[in-house]
């Protein structure tokens, strides 16, 4: 009886891990994102990372999915610690709560400039506006201005 | 339950070994009277038998009767310190398998002289249990030799030393070590009920004498301490322990443990007490990586990537660029390679053993990760924790908490840290119900003053183990 039970414990344990939620990713298939720039053209969303990949969509939800498709691999945002917003894309700031960490720091950012070298500008220069302070409406946000290859900080 | 029946004489004694090229059977005369010497050449000293036995009897044993002459010899007519006298079959063949002449008065009786052969392996310095300043005498397979060791360490008149045979074909000497008015009755009388109810053929590996005494519960942590320093033993009783020696195996045991017991290290003594207090946290800390390392390492590259600082993130990927292997194979692999690592170096030969350890770890750390087979990540994971294993003082510890290893990298690549913290908990509960002799495996992490996680100084030290019960609590004023 001992043993019936054991290995009616052990199928129901092995049957357990089969239905857990967890769905994980290899972190050799991740494509980490430190930079994430938002942007409005033509009435488009345009998402741009600093590691090269870019998508375009009506709203957040279509253009990250282009993001995605456009990746060759898994494209990883809890890594972003750095969100540029351009400065008629506040609106956006509240739909990338399900995407980014709540901690990842908020600029605006005008003119342009290639994206994947500014992220040791911004560790030197940490913006006290997150995520989850422009949604509840606190914290004032710094305004980033991209001149090619220069970039400087002018606060707003 | 006596093994040999009938009466002790000439036939049955010679039936008995008959066949065994080194029974010695050898008729002597007293006067007028005939008696017989037994012995197992071999197991005594021939010069020994030939000076104190056979030559008194020659040369002092006369009477009248048999008895008489049986009378002289047990009392100082045969020069010897031991004589025991046996009135059946059993115990003569007992004796005479210990290193005894036996000596058959027909008729009367017999007596069982020790001469046991000085031949036995000399004391040598311990070759695991190590230390700078410690004693370098370690046990050896002549359990009268251990008993004289420990006797040199506790010279103590209530040191008690109860002897018994355990195994019906090796009839292996089994001692248990206590020490009167300080080890609890208890926990004595229990590791003699556990001897006593011993029913096997031989008592010849040291996991026999574990799994027997222990209950040979289905646990891979240890239920016995063993140790190969006189030292350490010594100590062991003097805090309340039970000890037992086995006759044939150059170790001491030590009963009841816990998992703060198998935390020390004999070295922690030898040196000053903040040394050995930072030496033990970081021993503490090795426990932890060894047993959690891979597992975490798995669980937040598989399921929990967010958690990984962005530069260390993007390091561990750079690493694993072409790498074929998923990280929970990789980890896991490695793993396995290590255990097989380990095990050449122990079965190879010294000579080559070292060699081939070296160039094992050398091919598997440089080759594998050159041909972007594993990556640098999981193999510098995977060598920290087995480093991190060998910092554990006691081996089968180590090894209990090698195989936990396993099992929680394969929870945590199957469930994430959720699925190690399951493992973490089952592995608590595990231990929380693993006694030894009775005493509680977490006993010392049960309060927190008992914890030892520093070494106090000798001076504060002035109560001994609560735990073990002790018939007297305090060691020092």
């Amino acid at each position: 009886m001992r043993k019936v039970l054991l290995l009616a414990t052990i199928v129901v344990l092995v049957a357990l891990v089969g239905l857990l939620p967890f769905d994980g990713t290899d972190i050799g298939k991740l494509h980490p994102v430190e930079v994430l720039a938002v942007s409005r053209k033509d009435g488009t969303l345009l998402l741009q990372t600093d590691s090269g990949m870019s998508g375009t969509g009506k709203n957040v939800d279509d253009a990250l999915s282009a993001l995605r498709l456009s990746s060759s691999g898994n494209i990883f945002l809890e890594t972003a610690n750095y969100l540029l917003i351009g400065q008629d894309c506040t609106d956006e700031v509240a739909s990338f709560w399900e995407f980014v960490r709540p901690a990842c720091q908020v600029y605006y950012f005008k003119g342009r400039g290639p994206i994947g070298e500014i992220g040791d500008f911004l560790e030197s220069h940490p913006s006290r506006a997150t995520v989850l302070r422009c949604i509840q409406g606190a914290g004032e946000i710094p305004l980033i201005v991209l001149e090619g290859e220069s970039v400087r900080l002018e606060r707003e | 339950m006596p093994i040999y029946s009938g009466e002790l004489n000439d036939e049955n004694l010679s039936r008995i070994f008959c066949g065994a090229a080194d029974f010695m059977r050898r008729k002597l005369l007293c006067g007028s009277h005939c008696v017989y010497a037994y012995a197992i050449d071999g197991l005594i000293a021939s010069a020994y038998a030939s000076d104190y036995i056979y030559k008194p009897i020659a040369n002092n044993l006369r009477g009248e009767t048999m008895k008489d002459i049986y009378m002289q010899a047990f009392h100082g007519g045969i020069y010897n310190n031991v004589a025991v006298q046996c009135d059946n079959l059993d115990a003569a063949a007992k004796l005479l398998v210990n290193g005894f002449c036996v000596i058959l008065f027909p008729g009367v009786g017999a007596i069982g002289f020790e001469v046991k052969t000085p031949d036995k392996r000399g004391t040598s310095a311990p070759e695991v249990e190590s230390t700078v300043k410690g004693a370098k005498d370690a046990f050896v397979e002549t359990i009268r030799s251990n008993t004289s060791y420990v006797r040199r360490h506790l010279r103590s008149p209530d040191l008690r030393l109860y002897e018994t045979t355990v195994g019906k074909r090796t009839l292996t000497n089994v001692t248990v070590v206590y020490l009167e008015g300080i080890t609890n009755s208890t926990l004595v009388s229990r590791m003699k009920q556990r001897l006593d109810e011993i029913d096997i053929d031989g008592l010849l590996y040291p996991t026999a004498v574990e799994e027997y005494v222990t209950g040979s519960r289905p646990t891979a942590f240890p239920l016995l301490q063993y140790t190969e320093r006189t030292d350490r033993f010594c100590q062991g009783i003097l805090e309340g322990r039970v000890g037992l020696l086995v006759d044939g195996l150059p170790l001491g045991y030590l009963a009841p443990v816990d998992v703060g017991y198998f935390m020390e290290s004999p070295e922690d003594h030898s040196i000053d007490y903040v040394s050995a207090s930072c030496i033990r946290v970081l021993r503490y800390i090795a426990l932890f990586l060894s047993l959690l390392l891979p597992g975490v390492y798995v669980a937040m590259a598989i399921h929990h990537q967010e958690m990984i600082p962005l530069p260390l993130l993007r390091s561990i990927i750079e690493s694993k660029l072409f790498v074929p292997f998923s990280t929970a194979v990789e980890v896991l692999g490695l793993l396995v390679a290590f255990e097989l690592l380990q095990e050449s170096g122990i079965h190879l030969p010294r000579a080559i053993g070292q060699s081939v350890s070296i160039i094992g770890g050398i091919v598997i750390g440089t080759a594998a990760v050159e041909a972007k087979l594993i990556s640098p990540a999981a193999l510098i994971a995977v060598s920290v924790a087995g480093i991190c294993g060998f910092v554990q003082p006691n081996r089968d510890f180590a090894e209990a908490v090698r195989i936990w290893r396993f099992i929680l990298a394969i929870l945590g690549a199957l469930a994430g840290l959720f699925g190690v913290t399951v493992g973490l908990v089952a592995l608590v509960a595990h231990l929380s119900g693993l006694t030894s002799l009775g005493v509680s495996y977490l006993a010392p992490y049960s309060k927190w003053r008992d914890m030892s996680l520093l070494r106090p100084r000798h001076y504060k030290r002035k109560n001994r183990n609560p735990a073990l019960r002790p018939e007297d609590g305090r060691n020092q004023q």
